[in-house]
């Protein structure tokens, strides 16, 4: 129902009242203006890390509703410690903190994972996803050219088939962007622990992605 | 500065396509790419892979119910 105001507008209008409301009785010194001001575009700037962060959550909890539920709790977290966010800092790599946090208290805790593949027993096989392919008959050429004939449904499950440390460090690392010292601060581990992380798990996702592209006869058996 | 060989490219391949590897060792990584093909298929390869990986796995539309639910959670004051 279209009410007399555009609804961002409406909106915006409520939130400044809200906060005016429960606010100090004094006059706002300028120290509090230019907190409401720094939280106004964290609020901003957190939002617009939604897509990327309900992207993770899904790859993490592996179902929609899950991820929804992961992502509000995750921002709720945020907003009641955004006291202890400091200006300046990465916030993208904050969130996910948050984010990796809640995920590993609240959803690993429920003991609902599905089959994985084992990395552990993965090991006696760490030939990556390249030299699985250039000992099959294709040409050198085709290498590189097969990858884009993967359905990305095969790469989601390849990924999400990994063990939670796994996929987390590969997800930090390869679709985030995170450094290791980030991704380190983040899974709250040494550094040493992401890498070795990191290789075994984009060995396992390489493996998966092998299987599945036999599977689909992309590569010969 | 000695030139490295395809096994040690190897050994620090991860490092290097993490942009992890300090800048000398970098260097010599590149001179070695620069005049070796197999090499430099095997890191268009990773890099190709990963390219996939994040495209596939970091791109996905929220659903308009979380956006609401998220812009309407309670945003609290920081600590005085």
């Amino acid at each position: 129902m279209p009410g007399p105001y555009p609804v961002g507008v409406s909106e915006d209008a409520e939130r400044v009242e809200g906060r005016s409301g429960s606010g100090p009785r004094t006059a706002p010194l300028p120290e509090a203006a230019a907190l409401g001001e720094l939280r106004d575009r964290f609020e901003r700037d957190a939002l617009a890390l939604l897509p990327s962060l309900y992207a993770g959550a899904l790859r993490l909890t592996r179902n929609p509703s899950d991820a929804e539920d992961l992502v509000q709790e995750t921002f709720l977290r945020a907003y009641r410690g955004f006291g202890g966010f400091e200006e300046g800092t990465n916030l993208k790599a904050w969130l996910y903190r948050i984010l990796t946090n809640t995920f590993i208290n609240a959803y690993r805790k429920r003991q609902r994972e599905p089959a994985t593949v084992p990395v552990s027993g993965d090991e006696t096989d760490d030939r990556s996803l390249f030299d699985r392919l250039a000992e099959d008959s294709l040409t050198e050429s085709a290498e590189a050219v097969v990858l884009d004939r993967i359905p990305d449904e095969d790469v989601r499950a390849a990924l999400e088939s990994l063990p939670d440390q796994f996929r987390l460090a590969v997800l930090l690392a390869d679709v985030e962007g995170f450094s290791y010292r980030e991704i380190a601060e983040i899974m709250g581990t040494p550094v040493g622990t992401v890498m070795s992380r990191l290789h075994r798990g984009r060995r396992a996702l390489e493996k998966r992605l092998w299987v599945s592209m036999r599977e689909r006869g992309l590569v010969s058996d | 500065m000695s030139p490295i060989d395809c096994d040690e490219v190897l050994r620090d391949l991860e490092l290097f396509l993490d942009r992890e590897l300090p800048d000398v060792e970098c260097r010599r990584v590149e001179e070695h790419l620069a005049a070796c093909a197999p090499c430099m298929g095997r890191v268009e390869f990773r890099r190709r892979l990963q390219v996939i990986v994040a495209r596939t796995c970091g791109e996905e539309s929220v659903p308009p119910e979380l956006m609401l639910r998220v812009r309407r959670l309670p945003v609290e004051r920081p600590p005085d």
